[in-house]
């Protein structure tokens, strides 16, 4: 009888600790660290069709004109272009062509390339969920760290520059 | 007749909100991706399937998949990617892992615990 009831209790646990793993993945979203993920092999064009060198790029930031967070973020990454010698990507999502540019030319563009993802795909083949999202690339361009939401000063200083 | 034409411009008003997907393939191909479409869950939407959401992101991974079946590829690959990419939820049937096995005959497995502690205390009792 005793048996059964620690038997009950350690599958309790077990059971408890899977759901427990799950609810961690999704969390781990918000910001996670990457152990050097490839980026995909799918081509990345500019406004002109272009198709856009990725290397030595260090930071990918998605966004779009329409994303309220983008805009609240988008100092960040003007600070970031002032101060640091980095360069950035920047990835329109799914986003009308000419809004962007206005946007950029309202806000500042501090992206050393704009890459016009108008379908959508490549941020699903890198698992994106929404905008804004920013990737950490390391110095041979695989990913090293994500961080879905609008940055803050906070993430800036404690996980993105202490990694590039 | 006047009350039907502002109806009718009310539907058209709105008409912008229905948005037809680019990139549509043939047709048996493109069922092929419907079926596909109905099986993978909309992961920023409320129990809502690829097929019915209307999200970017499900528009996008719309786009993909149809990408993907142009490459050739076969539906357990395109599912194996999304699970890659998004986690095994996505996929809305449960793949045979062995955390779904087990959750799956948990309810067996605490019902039979049941059935001999029940068994166990009416033994004692006579």
């Amino acid at each position: 009888m005793r048996y059964v009831v620690i038997v009950s209790f350690a599958a309790c646990i077990v059971m408890l600790s899977i759901a427990v793993n799950q609810l961690q993945v999704k969390n781990d979203l918000m910001g996670k660290v990457v152990n050097k993920e490839a980026l995909p092999a799918a081509p990345l064009y500019d406004y002109d069709g272009n198709a856009i060198d990725l290397k030595g790029v260090r930071i990918i930031n998605f966004f779009a004109s329409w994303c309220t967070p983008c805009a609240a973020e988008h100092p960040y990454f003007m600070q970031l272009k002032e101060q640091h010698n980095i360069r950035m990507l920047g990835v329109a999502w799914r986003d009308d062509a000419q809004k962007t540019q206005k946007w950029l030319k309202r806000l500042g563009n501090p992206f050393d390339a704009v890459a016009y993802d108008l379908g959508g795909t490549y941020g699903v083949m890198l698992g994106i969920r929404g905008l804004p999202e920013t990737f950490v690339l390391d110095e041979e361009g695989r990913v090293i760290y994500r961080f879905a939401g609008a940055l803050n000063q906070a993430i800036l200083d404690e996980e993105i520059l202490p990694r590039l | 007749m006047r009350i039907f034409a502002i109806i009718c411009l009310l539907f058209a008003a709105s008409a912008h909100g229905f948005i037809l997907d680019e990139g549509r393939l043939s047709d048996a191909k493109e069922a092929h991706a419907q079926r596909i479409f109905s099986q993978l869950r909309c992961v920023v939407c409320q129990g809502q399937s690829v097929k019915d959401s209307q999200a970017d992101l499900a528009i996008a991974m719309r786009a993909l998949v149809r990408e993907k079946l142009q490459e050739g590829k076969s539906e357990a690959e395109i599912f194996g990617e999304m699970r890659a990419l998004y986690g095994p939820d996505v996929v809305l049937t449960p793949d045979s892992s062995a955390q779904n096995i087990l959750l799956w005959y948990a309810p067996l497995f605490f019902a039979i615990i049941g059935v001999v502690v029940i068994r166990q205390y009416y033994k004692k009792r006579k």
